[in-house]
């Protein structure tokens, strides 16, 4: 638990890619793999650190599933390595590796019991002594994850989210050397994935296992992971905190994938005028915050997207200065928030997410407030945050 | 109205006694058969109450049919044995592993049983009679093997394709081997449509006439190619016809029943899998 806070929080976990490699973690070096002409993954490094939840998350086709089918051994790798602290395991069988998968599909085995599906693992060949009494075990995982009551039934008897837990089961009784889960809770309805979520991950952080959590949804990626590992194309385009990750996507791609809704991405360029950077699309002009200044500066007349936070923007009324002047497209009331669409010239729109309650009546004019710490600048072309040389 | 008060409604009920009546007339026709003395075999008025008689079975075991009975079960059973033992393991493969030409490969299979079998059973005579195979109970089994074999890989290949691989891939990391995989994942779950196939298997090996008439005869005699025997000189011997008839239903009815549970839920597997 100390090991995760401090990972979670220290910018060195970050920083230091090869980290886990030292500690018995898992590391990847360099992991290429192609179907054909499609690039699935291209030269993916990572590493996780005992007891870190790494969450990988990409739209679909991203190259998530491959990637945990390569650290599986479901799949090889074109090229690129693999280890487990210092030893090697990219060319070991699958069932010599000790890496526990919990498959999207919970793949629990349909003509055993809950017991026997949790037993098999332990059962193995290659798995612990065999003459041992796994029972006790076994239900001493199937307690601690409140399913023991469940132990003689038959995988299909049970809800989705017992059969989650089961495969979660025997996925932990193995004791691996690492922990993947593929899109665990995808399958599930919204409400028990809002609380299997923070379940699992308090089971996860009990433990010195690294563990891996792919999924497609940014939002979940964020709130289970310790780091985050975002991967499009088959590249992983950021690994970081998921604060580093929600404020400062490092790809326009990143800024499309996270958020709810994602950040507001409007192409244009920077220009200098009296001295000031100002961020210029037809009908918009926005200078750019302090903070912007250093790097805008080198893409001054280049293109570059501005990326605005839905919820790091907000409606105020016309008129205020520092302001940009447009009116209200539509309005989505949620109850807890409000989505609030605002059109700049007719042709930009941009998404707010406000917690304001106020009545936003659609057609009426209105201005959009930009702090500085809701904006964001990447290069058009690369679609990389910009940067200082 | 629902499926359920469909079922229970009395005019259903009425029309499924009706229909099954008119499936079960020629089965009924022949057990009465069976036992009725000759002198009213055919008599006008047909004659219901008759004081039955044993005199058909005992020529029928005069004849030796037993030995016909014993052949065809022996040959059946031992051919769809192997049927399965070499079958599963291909229509496994074939579902599951990627090799150069398998679909051309298994269209080749699928092409043994596309053509009239009184085409195959010329060169198969040709051939058994080159290698000493004619009339012989090895020379049957194998080609009853033949046709079977092509049959059952296809239609398993179907029930492997739907067993999800992922359950596979979680044992292969659980660090079972491939046959330890195939022995407590997939054959498991295979159970019910080796059955179903099997059974089919069974059936088409204990109909089949053409080739046991042409390949065997004299010594390897099926009770299907036996039964010409009572069409003599004298007439048709409809009583014994009877008892054989029903004899040869014994053992598939016997199959069908035993495995029932299986072969219910390996026919409707595509159906109900969730």
């Amino acid at each position: 638990m100390t090991m995760l806070a401090r990972s979670r929080h220290t910018p060195e976990a970050v920083t230091r890619p090869a980290a886990g490699c030292e500690a018995g973690g898992l590391s990847l070096a360099g992991i290429t793999k192609s179907f054909g002409a499609i690039k699935a993954l291209d030269d993916v490094t990572l590493a996780v650190e005992p007891g870190e939840i790494l969450a990988v998350t990409g739209p679909s086709g991203a190259g998530k599933s491959t990637l945990c089918r390569i650290i599986a051994g479901l799949e090889r790798q074109d090229q690129g390595v693999g280890r487990f602290g210092a030893e090697e395991f990219t060319h070991l069988a699958p069932g010599r590796r000790r890496v526990a998968l919990m498959f999207e599909s919970y793949a629990l085995y349909p003509h055993m019991s809950v017991r026997e599906n949790v037993l098999s693992p332990l059962r193995a060949p290659g798995g612990p002594d065999r003459q041992l009494d796994h029972d006790g075990t076994v239900m001493e995982m199937l307690k601690l994850l409140e399913i023991d009551q469940l132990a003689d039934r038959s995988p299909s008897a049970l809800s989705g989210g017992q059969k989650q837990r089961v495969a979660l089961a025997r996925a932990l009784v193995q004791d691996p050397r690492i922990l993947l889960l593929d899109e665990p809770i995808s399958h599930l309805d919204a409400k028990l994935r809002h609380k299997l979520r923070g379940e699992i991950r308090r089971r996860l952080m009990r433990r010195s296992t690294p563990s891996i959590w792919f999924t497609p949804d940014g939002l979940e990626a964020l709130s289970v992971g310790d780091r985050v590992a975002v991967i499009d194309e088959g590249r992983i385009e950021q690994i970081g905190t998921p604060e580093d990750i929600w404020l400062r996507p490092a790809t326009v791609g990143v800024a499309r994938l996270i958020g709810d809704p994602p950040m507001n991405l409007i192409k244009g360029h920077v220009e200098v005028k009296d001295g000031r950077f100002l961020f210029i699309r037809r009908g918009m002009t926005l200078p750019l915050p302090p903070h912007l200044v250093p790097v805008a500066r080198h893409k001054v007349e280049g293109r570059v997207t501005l990326g605005l936070r839905a919820d790091g923007v907000s409606v105020v009324a016309p008129g205020t200065e520092g302001t940009i002047p447009g009116e209200i497209y539509s309005h989505e009331p949620f109850g807890k928030h409000d989505i609030v669409t605002f059109s700049i010239a007719g042709e930009v729109r941009v998404k707010i997410k406000t917690r304001d309650q106020s009545s936003f009546r659609i057609g009426d004019a209105a201005a959009l407030l930009c702090p500085a710490e809701g904006m964001a600048l990447f290069d058009t072309e690369t679609g990389k945050a910009l940067a200082l040389p | 109205m629902n499926a359920t008060t469909g079922r229970s409604n009395p005019l259903w009920t009425v029309l499924a006694v009706l229909y099954a009546f008119a499936i079960l007339f020629p089965v009924i026709w022949m057990a009465s058969m069976m036992f009725k003395p000759a002198d009213v075999m055919f008599a006008r008025p047909t004659v219901f109450l008759f004081t039955p008689t044993l005199e058909h079975f005992d020529y029928v075991i005069e004849l030796g049919f037993v030995w016909n009975l014993l052949t065809s079960f022996l040959l059946c059973t031992i051919s769809t044995a192997l049927v399965v033992l070499i079958g599963t393991p291909a229509a496994y493969a074939f579902a599951r592993f990627e090799m150069r030409g398998k679909d051309d490969l298994f269209l080749f299979i699928l092409a043994s049983r596309m053509g009239p079998p009184v085409c195959l059973v010329i060169p198969f005579y040709l051939i058994f009679a080159k290698i000493g195979l004619i009339d012989t109970f090895a020379g049957l089994t194998l080609a009853y093997m033949t046709f079977n074999l092509s049959f059952y890989v296809w239609v398993l290949r179907s029930f492997c394709r739907d067993l999800p691989v992922e359950l596979e891939e979680a044992a292969a990391l659980e660090g079972w081997s491939r046959p330890q995989i195939f022995r407590r994942v997939v054959f498991p779950l295979l159970r019910n449509g080796i059955v179903a196939t099997a059974v089919l298997c069974f059936i088409f090996a204990w109909n089949e006439f053409l080739f046991a008439f042409m390949l065997g005869g004299k010594t390897v005699q099926t009770l299907p190619v036996a039964i010409p025997k009572l069409i003599t000189s004298q007439g048709v011997r409809w009583g014994e016809m009877a008892v054989v008839g029903i004899v040869a239903l014994v053992p598939v009815l016997a199959v069908v029943i035993a495995l029932q549970r299986h072969i219910v839920r390996g026919l409707t597997l595509g159906a109900v899998k969730g």
